[in-house]
């Protein structure tokens, strides 16, 4: 099996000036410099700025004395999220939702790439294309209620259900088919969006390759293994990388349009929780609190999946 | 990537570093003070003309017609009257809580804000220990001769208005009469009762041979047709068990409903009727009207708990060419023997907090803020914002304000529950006194006139027995109780829909029970009982309380 490597050009030992080095840097790179600025500025003010506002999760947040007015109190916050009855149920139910997520979510766009990579019919692949785009563009809440629909009583799973012999029920009030509704729903909604990258990734393979192959008598499966492989792999292991730091991070919209009560058990998530806890109840301190944990989690996941990616086959995010 | 971009990256890097600390560094120093300027007594109409800025959610059913408030009627007359102009902010509809949230994080206030403030942890007395609205008791004297002569005449009204200690943190809404305080409530198919030669039921065991007929005879699907919101609100069936669905004053104990051995009948009440279908068996998904209006008008349902307006008077009018034979009847709060009194019944407090403005900490002329409320509760104001303006969306006829044409009959075919916005404020909560001939000439169905008199045929006992909570929490008791509330709701909230979908058995009721223990409920009831005991030992008029038709206030 053919290893992607990236050439690393090693850094010169010796130290210089610190300062004579950015000003000799700014002089051959003005022009990037300046192109870059307005990103840069941008990233400070909407996204580092911001930051120094996670204090409030060691404060007894009030509004009117603001962020930096308001008391410390250290780690109460996190002490009550883990003395609490729901921290180890919302910690597992996101960890759950996350790990199906990735087992089952995340090939189904490789998968459909390599089917439609296989395709010669052009008109049919486009139509496969344009079909499993679609529901990308349709606005969550929109998505959210048919996906209530569906699995209503009288919806159509239900309608399939009842062909099979067995009885209608609504599935959104049964604990133990949430995450699959959830994690199905997500492999409909994005799983042709997904594959762009991938079939992006496939017509970049070098086509003498190919041809290499079929003279060395391969068939289409074994070019399959030994060329189209090989070549998709870096990009999996980015966007596998990619996708485990963000394992923590299922958004709390799709989970707030489908819970109920009924279902906490399985659905109510920690970023639900911190919504419920801090836009509804107005209890910022806390929820900022269980949110910078969620992504300290988050952090932990991607330096150890690159770290483990570097190791077992060189290619890694940094 | 190459040695050159390395070192810009690592270059930029420190010009980020270096910046974000000076930035946290930065202390803001602008805290802008109430500069309260003292000036002289307010005449309306004011001649230097002031603005002012108002925070409040738009009804619903006034979005097709109006986009602000600075649109209708009765604003821009009060604006000729007082010279006050108004900018309204108004939340997106159904978001209401978290932007409300999100301004008051941000401390980007309005001069006014229309909001109970529960959501504001701590409610609005921690809203007011934290600075954010102001008391305006001291201010009253001088710029509020209205509220002034209201409170002077109902005194009993300052209950639900003035804190412990005294401050005055809200200009209140005020629901007039006793027939705009009750709206909600159960009502049966008149036509399959007449047709079973049933009477309107009064008890559960009634309610059960009922629905048990609507379903086996009427072959309805849906006999009663209820979402968790509806059952877990504090009267209905739950009241036939002598609790709510929450806290209420029992003999002056707190007691919490869901945690009380009786609150076990009324679970296996309702996994009795969900088991047999007499429920409607989606409760637990969050209710959809569109879903709710298709299952009555398919004749699905045989009863609900509904609202007047766009209940009742929505399915009558609704049914009227699709099925002449549909009727609605109202029937009374069930009890468990025949011939009880109910203790709960939907009665919306006199004070309703929902509709009650305050004045923010941001707003540099407080007092022209509630002058110009305080009109509001002048004869001029209570006219405009209950009828709009004489002549043309009311006539004085016989010393009755009815509404003309524009309102009942619009011309351009809008119904009246929605041009009604656009004319005056009583189709809504608002800082006023709402007056109750609004009400007879909106809601004029025989059904729903009939409703009004059966559901609040016990008021006045309703009243004296008083189940209310009195006695707002201090900032410490109520951040001693929100997370251990919280959690406990969470908990209630799932169990009740387990044990009446029958998912996990009644035999657990102990277990939950002492779940809802160790979670803290003792604590909860001992700090609301000592702020209830607190409140009624400085009112103990509160104890047994009589109704106030504060709208006799302008007919003297």
């Amino acid at each position: 099996m053919p290893s992607v490597t990236i050439q690393i050009p090693a850094r010169k030992s010796k130290k210089r000036n610190l300062w004579r080095e950015i000003a000799k840097d700014y002089k051959r790179n003005k022009y990037l410099i300046l192109m870059a600025l307005p990103v840069l500025t941008w990233y400070f003010i909407f996204h580092y700025l911001p930051m120094y506002g996670v204090i409030i999760a060691f404060k007894d947040f009030n509004p009117m004395r603001g962020i930096l007015g308001s008391e410390w109190i250290g780690f109460a916050h996190f002490k009550s999220f883990f003395n609490g009855f729901y921290a180890w149920r919302v910690i597992k139910n996101t960890l759950m939702i996350s790990v199906y997520q990735l087992v089952f979510g995340f090939p189904m766009p490789i998968i459909l790439a390599l089917l439609l990579n296989e395709l010669q019919n052009k008109a049919f692949k486009k139509t496969i294309q344009t079909i499993t785009y679609l529901p990308h563009f349709v606005s969550l809440v929109v998505i959210c209620g048919m996906i209530v629909d569906f699995t209503s009583k009288n919806g159509i799973i239900n309608d399939a259900i009842e062909l099979l012999g067995m009885e209608r029920r609504s599935l959104l009030l049964y604990p133990e088919y949430f995450r699959t509704i959830y994690t199905g729903s997500g492999i409909w909604q994005s799983v042709g969006w997904g594959s762009i990258i991938y079939l992006a990734a496939l017509s970049g393979i070098d086509q003498e390759l190919y041809s290499a192959a079929s003279i060395d008598g391969a068939g289409r499966w074994k070019q399959f293994l030994n060329v189209t492989l090989p070549g998709i792999a870096p990009t999996v292991i980015v966007l596998l990388i990619l996708n485990i730091g963000r394992m923590m991070n299922e958004g709390f919209e799709k989970i707030i349009l489908l819970y109920n009560a009924t279902i906490y058990e399985t659905a109510d998530t920690i970023s639900s929780f911190v919504y419920r806890r801090g836009l509804v109840e107005a209890n910022y301190s806390f929820s900022s609190a269980v949110g910078l944990f969620n992504s300290m989690v988050n952090v932990i996941l991607i330096v150890s999946a690159n770290r483990i990616s570097r190791m077992v086959n060189e290619t890694s995010l940094w | 990537m190459t040695e050159k971009s390395g070192f810009f990256i690592r270059w930029a890097c420190v010009l980020i570093i270096i910046a974000f600390a000076l930035s946290a560094c930065a202390v803001r120093q602008t805290q802008t003070g109430i500069n309260g300027m003292v000036t002289d007594e307010i005449v309306f109409p004011m001649q230097e003309g002031a603005s002012l800025t108002y925070w409040v959610p738009l009804h619903a059913n006034a979005l097709p017609i109006i986009n602000s408030f600075s649109e209708t009627e009765w604003y821009k007359e009060l604006e000729k009257l007082t010279g006050v102009k108004v900018d309204f902010i108004h939340p997106v509809s159904g978001q209401e809580r978290e932007q409300l949230n999100v301004m008051l994080a941000s401390r980007d206030l309005p001069d006014i804000i229309e909001n109970t403030f529960e959501n504001y942890s701590g409610g609005i007395i921690k809203a007011g220990s934290d600075g954010l609205v102001i008391d305006l008791k001291d201010l009253h004297k001088k710029y509020a001769p209205n509220l002034m002569k209201l409170y002077e005449m109902y005194p009993e009204l300052l209950l639900d208005i003035e804190t412990d200690e005294g401050a005055i943190l809200r200009v209140p809404f005020i629901r007039g009469h006793d027939n705009l305080r009750t709206f909600r409530g159960l009502v049966v198919r008149n036509d399959w009762l007449g047709d079973l030669g049933l009477s309107a039921p009064e008890t559960i065991d009634e309610w059960y041979s009922m629905l048990s007929a609507f379903k086996e005879i009427k072959g309805a699907t849906v006999p009663f047709l209820t979402s968790t919101n509806e059952l877990k609100r504090d009267y209905g069936f739950v009241g036939a068990f002598g609790i709510n669905n929450s806290y209420f004053a029992e003999n002056g104990k707190i007691v919490y409903g869901p945690a009380d051995p009786r609150y076990k009948d009324f679970l296996a009440t309702l996994n009795r009727w969900y088991k047999e279908g007499l429920i409607y068996s989606e409760l637990a998904l969050s209710s959809n009207t569109k879903v709710n209006d298709a299952l009555v008008v398919n004749g699905q349902v045989g009863s609900m708990m509904t609202i007047l307006g766009g209940g009742v008077g929505k399915y009558i009018e609704l049914m009227k060419d699709i099925d002449p034979e549909f009727d609605l009847l109202a029937t009374p709060y069930p009890t468990l023997q025949k011939g009880e009194i109910p203790k709960f019944i939907h009665q919306d407090p006199t004070v309703y907090h929902a509709g009650s403005a305050s004045v923010t900490s941001s707003c540099k002329t407080p007092e022209i803020a509630l002058a110009w409320l305080d009109y509001g509760y002048s004869k001029e104001g209570n006219m405009i914002h209950n009828f709009g303006i004489e002549g043309i969306s009311y006539e004085m006829v016989n010393d009755y304000p009815e509404y003309t044409e524009i309102i009942t009959n619009n011309p351009d075919g809008v119904p009246m529950a929605t041009i009604g916005h656009k004319y005056c404020r009583a189709f809504a909560q608002g800082p006023f006194v709402q007056d109750e001939r609004y009400l007879e000439q909106y809601l004029n169905l025989p059904q729903q006139i009939k409703a009004i008199e059966v559901w609040t045929k016990y008021a006045d006992e309703v009243n004296k027995v008083n189940t209310k909570v009195y006695g707002e929490l201090n900032p410490q008791e109520s951040s001693k109780i929100t997370p251990m509330q919280v959690e406990i709701t969470t908990y209630v909230d799932e169990m009740f829909l387990k044990f009446v979908l029958g998912r996990e058995p009644l035999d657990k009721f102990d277990e939950y029970t002492s779940r809802i223990r160790q979670l803290g409920i003792d604590e909860i009831i001992k700090i609301k009982q000592t702020a209830y005991d607190r409140f009624i030992s400085k009112f103990p008029q509160a104890k047994e309380l009589k109704s106030i038709n504060a709208i006799e206030f302008y007919r003297r």
